[in-house]
């Protein structure tokens, strides 16, 4: 099993036509990836890899059927508009790849979204990679084995990191998904590891968090209340990043005392979650866990 | 994203068009400037504010009193030399000194995990307001606002009638917040925040300013003035540091990870530059000569895990950033993902140290900046 996608999933490509989705989509199709189709207004009629281009979602899914999932690669100025008729289409997943989309446009969508059902995944996110089956985005397939190790994470590179130093170990991933460095995001750390706790093959889970919001505290109380039993391991980002300075978008409006890397790194141990120093300490800290 | 702090005069001059109230002033550029400015005031006493985009001013000694003319040019002299947390004052801010009676908290901010927005209110407004938060969190109210439906003042009448305001101050409260609500709005912001919110009589005065705005979002703002929005097109994102190590990473995430790394090792970052996801080599060149031109860099370590970024990009750009400078310094590249096998050949023929690991980069770039 595997959270979210599995590989059956039908999987649209918003944006095909631009350099990365066109980039991407080969890649996607490489490592498995069902693409039955891709969008890019007045480019329709084209191919990609052999994947068809329409013009409009409505099109696309008259001709090859509905699809389960979208992934976006649409530029920031036009992403919420793409998100919209990914929803209005019925498509239940959507990965927003697009990075710099304005923080209001996404809380606009997200809200929509939860409104609907609709799960969102991102924006500024590497997408999802259930190892050897599918994946829906931009990590690397080459960095991930399979295995029953869930991971979460709030840093593209770092989920990359994370799975190549699983596999140097010896180690495997059931799915791995990256839910977007924004400080708006449609699915949370704790909603995520909710679903790998109700995923038979996932045994434990690995939890990259990153200074900035209270997430990281949240998935901490989930632990308490007992929602999630499996063992978790977490890393967290930014542990020396000086107060007052941002970095990049992760750095976070660090207010009222919430939000540091000793506030979430204390949460977490409160609650029996072990913390690795460095991300290739990791695979070391799970296999202990899941002696 | 990244974001833009506006300064503290800046952040008023938009309170004031929102209606909310800040202590008369002036703001100068040249120490000379300030008798004027004093003057002006018609005031037996002034303050002076070094304008940094930075908190914890007052305790850094950036914010000075002066009660004439002749004393208010020697504190700004002082003030135009004195650096704060790295930054150095291009203005001054010189205020009438109010005599307050009590200082409050109030803040607008983007709630990431309500998905809407929250306004905070304290009674306890002031430099601890971290502290008061922590200790005695059920003393900060919270309130959301939902940015697409209408402002309603009643909650705000209860609320500043819990934090002790009686008389014209509950509806001076009330337009305060509204006056905030709507900026952060129209501005798009991150955060909005008046601490302390101060009274003053019958009035409630904004003494200082902090203002989140999103580069993201510059275009869609409905603020009426902005001259000060393309300070955000700082090219490339770079944050100084204390250390002597060079650290360029791709995305945020690794980048903190890769400088939380150097001080595990025992090093000290100079620096956090991230070049991003898709980085061109144009870009990562750009980095990497910042960086061989930096005195303070010992030892640069280049960590990058390429998924939309392509490792032959980047390292394309490490090479003509050697071509283009002369200096040199020792370079550590951790180079994995997307494109990686490129990447490395085009490293290797250049006879720069390419690892597999960024455990194994970043103990070789502390040992060299060490030496």
């Amino acid at each position: 099993m595997v959270i979210l996608v599995d590989k059956e999933t039908k999987v649209i490509v918003q944006g095909i036509t631009g350099k990365e989705g066109r980039f991407h989509t080969k890649l996607m199709l490489e490592y498995g990836t069902k693409i039955i189709g891709g969008t890019s207004p007045g480019r329709g009629g084209e191919n990609i890899y052999n994947v068809p281009v329409y013009d409009t979602i409505e099109e696309l899914i008259q001709k090859e059927g509905q699809a389960d999932a979208s992934v976006i690669f649409v530029p920031a100025s036009s992403a919420p508009e793409a998100v919209y008729e990914a929803m209005d289409n019925g498509i239940q997943l959507i990965v927003v790849i697009t990075e710099h989309i304005p923080p209001y446009e996404t809380l606009r969508f997200v809200r929509k979204a939860r409104e609907k059902g609709i799960t969102i995944i991102g924006p500024n996110c590497p997408g999802i990679i259930a190892p050897g089956i599918t994946k829906l985005g931009i990590i690397p397939g080459n960095s991930f084995n399979r295995g029953r190790i869930g991971v979460v994470s709030r840093s593209g590179t770092i989920t990359y990191e994370v799975g190549y130093s699983l596999k140097r170990y010896g180690l495997g991933v059931s799915t791995a998904v990256g839910i977007g460095g924004d400080p708006i995001v449609g699915r949370s750390l704790k909603e995520i590891a909710k679903l790998f706790e109700k995923d038979e093959e996932t045994e434990g889970i690995v939890v990259i968090g990153e200074i900035g919001g209270t997430m990281e505290e949240e998935l901490a109380e989930s632990i308490r209340r007992g929602e999630i039993k499996k063992p978790v391991v977490a890393y967290i980002a930014g542990m020396t990043a000086p107060p007052e300075k941002r970095m990049g978008h992760a750095g976070a409006i660090i207010t009222m005392g919430k939000g540091t890397a000793s506030s979430k790194i204390e949460a977490l141990k409160s609650v029996g979650v072990k913390i690795a120093f460095l991300p290739s300490e990791i695979p070391k800290l799970m296999k202990e866990e899941l002696k | 994203m990244k974001d833009l702090r506006l300064l503290e005069f800046e952040g008023k001059g938009l309170f004031k068009l929102y209606g909310i109230q800040i202590p008369k002033g002036s703001v100068i550029k040249e120490p000379q400037e300030a008798a004027k400015a004093f003057r002006d005031l018609e005031v037996k006493e002034a303050v002076l504010k070094s304008q940094v985009p930075v908190g914890g001013r007052g305790k850094a000694g950036g914010i000075l009193k002066a009660r004439n003319e002749e004393e208010a040019v020697e504190k700004s002299k002082e003030l135009f030399k004195k650096e704060i947390k790295g930054f150095l004052p291009k203005h001054l801010l010189i205020e009438e000194a109010l005599e307050v009676q009590q200082e409050l908290y109030l803040s607008c901010i983007l709630d990431r995990e309500d998905k809407t927005l929250s306004v905070l209110i304290s009674k306890f407004g002031g430099m601890d307001i971290e502290q008061v938060a922590l200790e005695n969190p059920l003393s900060i109210i919270k309130i959301s606002q939902d940015p697409w439906e209408p402002f309603k003042a009643h909650p705000f009448y209860k609320v500043a009638k819990s934090i002790g305001l009686r008389g014209n101050l509950i509806q001076e409260f009330a337009k305060t917040v509204k006056g905030l609500i709507n900026l952060t709005i129209d501005s798009k912001a991150m955060l909005t925040e008046i601490n302390p919110l101060a009274v003053v009589k019958d009035k409630l005065i904004a003494m200082d300013s902090k203002i989140l705005l999103d580069d993201d979002s510059l275009n869609n703002v409905k603020i009426p003035y902005r001259e000060f929005l393309n300070r955000a097109e700082n090219e490339i994102g770079i944050v100084e540091l204390e250390g002597n190590i060079g650290i360029i990473g791709n995305g945020a995430g690794l980048t903190m990870a890769t400088m939380d790394m150097v001080y595990y090792f025992g090093g000290r970052p100079a620096n956090f530059l991230d070049v991003g996801g898709g980085a061109s080599s144009e870009k990562v060149k750009q980095a990497v000569v910042t960086l061989l031109n930096n005195n303070k860099v010992k030892s640069l370590f280049i960590n990058i895990f390429g998924g939309i970024t392509r490792c032959d990009e980047v390292a394309n750009g490490i090479v003509s950033a050697l071509r283009e400078s002369r200096i040199r310094k020792p370079i550590f590249v951790r180079l994995v993902g997307t494109n990686q096998e490129e990447g490395k050949k085009i490293l290797e023929s250049e006879n720069i140290n390419v690892f597999d690991t960024a455990e194994e980069a970043a103990r070789e770039a502390v040992k060299a900046a060490g030496e």
